[in-house]
């Protein structure tokens, strides 16, 4: 009796392994794709890295298959290849302008139940060419372009140039009120894709785009890097240990203030003063440019409505560009070496 | 040969004619045959074996005196008593004891009119001198080890216990070999349940030889068919005082140079010679990398397996680019490569212990570089493949008493995560820790003192701690209840 037990727990284990052995050499990797969106069509075209055991680095190989929906698409891409794409490392998708302004809710989502692309896959606006084209740019490092941008969205993420938009927090803002998606927006110039700014959405739809300088305080704002440079005429500070509190207040008046705490990196205290000044001029300019394209990316509405929810809903959920906004700049002088240059 | 129906007589001719046919076929087999001087004179005949005995014993205790006793003849009794010059000597023993001894390299005594034997300690054979084993080699410490012969290594037991509660008790095993078997235990410290089990379970052997302490070892230890070991083995003597010291039992098998000692429990398989002959803090970061060498010798090829085939998204983007690279061109899965790189491994390991010293070193430069290179250069196996299973094989060196359980679980947690991925190599990894924790040894829990909420069992499991915070009468066994004091 014990050694049936035994090998019926055992044949119920292997019910556990279901279907998914796939050796490493059977996968082709996806570092990156794009979607593009054609008279309802969806166009999706995956980056492949082919391992080369002459060269350090995979070669690229570019795949696309189009279909009615994503998920339609992803399996028209793998169509007739040998080994099966595999998503789970594709770092960046590049979203093409014809999507972004059409909306990217019904996208976001089918890439959301999609079972082969990971929540964590950063999204990415393509600004001045077709998403597919990125993908075919030169590559500087030498590996597959989309595989290398990624390195740079991480990068910049991490120095507060752009802000970070993986897919499962996209996803949250296309769907909630209160909050709006910004993406990375790249665009291609002398043949190579390069960061650009970033495209601001209202909804689910393209509404405006950031330049550098002003996508990097957006980014300041959203604390969403480790570290953070800001440019005031021909100073430089540098800004880490960055935390953003955005509060609402006030039962008839409304008001939402913005707080900034960092360290500032400076050979003297005194610098902290100006840097705070620059710091503040420049939010409110990009606060402005927010307001202006009614995107929502810093979370007013969210802020207003865990103040005040029944207030908020009475107002209108496109109210709080109307509200005024305080930015408060508190930076603390921590004297180092690599402290602000002229 | 039936022993039991062998009878002397009182005349020695006949005797020497018995003996002579008992031996016929065998060539070292002497029988020499001493006159007195009296008149009449003793006449007595010596049988004894060649290369067996001390020449000088018997040209001196016993030819000599008798060649030159001047009496007249008497009884073997007055023999022992007035002629030889002996200090060990049985008179008229059993069939079976006088054989054995006889066998063994003692020398018989007869007198012509007498039937009653004298059975002298003439024992001489070659033996080599307590060196150091090459398999329990120290960085410091005492150098002596055990060597085949039976009483030298009681005696270098018995050096380094001068208590009169050291106890050797011993017994045959074997019908045909009757060897001898000392069990080995400080009166008082040892634990009396398990030493009744050992003397139990040594009397219900029942085979016809016992040539090395190995065939005790499987015989008498619990879970026999577990592959982590449940008796010690050690070939140090002083390994063996300590154990004894720690309230365990020892046994010590004629003509082998390795002593069991019971129970054998978990930790002492982490235990190296010397950790406690140099500094503690040297040897509890040694004792933790034994630990962490012994995990990962388990886990490495399984995990490695378990992530190429089921959990690619684990392996960061880079390092599954190299890996599928170095992959490039290799015919088999990554599960068969990895069984049958395993497989080569072991089979370099065996032919380099098998290999005499000399040819050694050139099989493992041959067998572990060359073969290795060209295997990866022929595209038989991927390069991470060698190095996983190469480090894997060398962590596995850094606890030898576990050399058994290594190779056993390293291919049941690589089926496991071939199957089932990493939720295999925890499946197994669970089953194998519900194997420990029901293993006993002589009764004691495997995992005495590691599980221990005993103030003081802990101190010499994980850490080594100095001996000024050891508790020496509650150490090692103490975590367990049934441990008499």
């Amino acid at each position: 009796m014990k050694r049936i037990a035994v090998i019926f727990l055992c044949t119920i284990c292997l019910s556990l392994c279901g279907c998914s052995w796939k050796d490493a050499g059977d996968l082709s990797a996806v570092t990156s794709g794009s979607i593009t969106l054609d008279s309802e069509q969806y166009t999706l075209a995956a980056e492949l890295a082919v391992p080369s055991s002459a060269d350090a680095a995979p070669n690229a190989q570019l795949v696309s298959g189009k279909a009615g929906s994503i998920a339609q698409a992803i399996d028209n891409t793998g169509y007739g290849l040998d080994a099966q794409l595999y998503w789970s490392h594709a770092r960046v998708l590049f979203l093409d302008k014809s999507l972004l302004r059409d909306g990217i809710q019904s996208c976001i989502q089918e890439l959301t139940h999609s079972s082969e692309v990971r929540p964590a896959v950063r999204l990415c606006a393509v600004r001045n060419a077709k998403a597919t084209d990125v993908l075919s740019c030169d590559s500087i490092s030498g590996e597959p372009v989309g595989f290398s941008l990624g390195d740079s969205i991480s990068y910049a993420v991490q120095q507060s140039q752009t802000p970070d938009m993986p897919l499962y927090r996209v996803l949250d803002r296309v769907e909630t009120e209160g909050i709006d998606a910004v993406l990375p927006a790249v665009s291609i110039k002398n043949g190579q894709a390069v960061l650009s700014g970033c495209a601001l959405f209202s909804g689910d739809t393209l509404r405006n785009w950031l330049d550098e300088q002003q996508t990097s305080i957006l980014s300041i704002l959203l604390a969403s890097g480790d570290t953070a440079t800001i440019y005031d005429a021909d100073t430089r500070y540098q800004l880490s240990n960055i935390r953003t509190e955005i509060t609402a207040e006030g039962k008839e008046q409304t008001k939402f203030t913005v707080n900034v705490h960092a360290d500032l990196a400076c050979e003297a205290s005194a610098q902290a003063k100006p840097a705070a000044h620059a710091l503040k001029t420049q939010s409110i300019a990009v606060i402005e440019a927010l307001q202006q394209a009614n995107c929502d990316a810093l979370g007013f509405g969210r802020a207003w409505e865990r103040a005040d929810a029944q207030s908020w809903q009475q107002s209108g959920i496109d109210t709080w560009q109307s509200v005024p906004v305080t930015v408060n700049i508190t930076l603390r002088a921590v004297q180092s070496a690599e402290g602000g240059s002229r | 040969m039936n022993l039991s129906d062998f009878q002397f007589t009182t005349d020695l001719d006949e005797n020497i004619a018995r003996m002579k046919a008992l031996f016929v076929h065998d060539n070292t087999f002497i029988c020499r045959v001493v006159h007195g001087r009296g008149s009449p004179a003793l006449r007595a005949a010596l049988f004894f074996f060649d290369g067996m005995v001390q020449s000088s014993t018997i040209n001196e205790s016993l030819i000599k005196p008798i060649s030159l006793w001047q009496g007249a003849p008497m009884p073997m009794d007055a023999v022992i008593d007035e002629v030889l010059h002996i200090d060990d000597c049985p008179f008229n023993p059993t069939p079976d004891k006088l054989l054995t001894a006889f066998l063994y390299g003692d020398t018989i005594v007869l007198v012509d009119g007498d039937s009653r034997p004298a059975v002298v300690n003439t024992k001489g054979f070659d033996k080599r001198g307590p060196d150091e084993p090459d398999n329990e080699k120290v960085l410091r410490g005492p150098r002596e080890g055990f060597t085949e012969a039976f009483m030298g290594n009681l005696a270098l037991i018995r050096r380094r216990l001068r208590t009169p509660d050291l106890c050797f008790e011993f017994s045959e095993v074997g019908s045909v070999s009757h060897t001898t078997v000392s069990i080995c235990y400080i009166n008082g410290i040892a634990d009396l349940t398990v030493l009744e089990a050992v003397k139990q379970r040594l009397q219900e052997i029942n085979l016809d030889s016992i040539l090395d302490a190995n065939y005790l070892s499987e015989i008498i230890r619990d879970n026999r068919s577990s592959p982590f070991p449940t008796t010690g083995f050690t070939e140090r003597p002083d390994i063996v005082a300590a154990k004894l010291l720690e309230g365990r039992i020892a046994i010590i098998v004629d003509g082998t140079p390795v002593a069991l000692t019971v129970p054998h429990i978990l930790q002492e398989t982490f235990q190296a010679n010397d950790d406690y002959y140099i500094s503690y803090l040297y040897t509890n970061l040694t004792r933790w990398l034994r630990v962490l060498g012994f995990i990962l010798t388990l886990t490495l090829p399984a995990i490695y397996v378990a992530l190429l085939t089921w959990h690619q998204e684990m392996i960061p983007t880079r390092l599954l680019f190299s890996i599928a690279a170095s992959r490039e061109g290799v015919p088999f899965t990554t599960f068969t490569e990895a069984i049958g790189t395993l497989i080569v491994f072991e089979i370099l390991k065996e032919a380099g212990t098998r290999t005499p010293d000399t040819i050694g070193q050139a099989l493992s430069i041959v067998g572990g570089l060359v073969l290795g290179q060209a295997a990866v250069d022929a595209r038989f196996v991927s390069a991470p493949m060698v190095i996983v299973i190469a480090f894997s094989g060398v962590t596995a060196l850094i606890v030898p008493k576990l050399r058994t359980a290594t190779l056993v679980l390293r291919f049941f947690l690589l089926i496991c995560a071939a199957v089932l991925g990493l939720y295999g190599v925890l499946l197994g990894l669970s089953l194998i820790l519900a194997h420990v924790c029901r293993l006993t040894s002589f009764g004691i829990p495997y995992l005495t003192n590691v599980l221990s909420a005993e103030k003081h069992s802990g101190r010499d499991v994980l850490f080594r701690f100095p001996w000024f915070a050891m508790k020496p009468d509650k150490r090692f066994l103490a975590g367990w209840n049934g441990v008499h004091r």
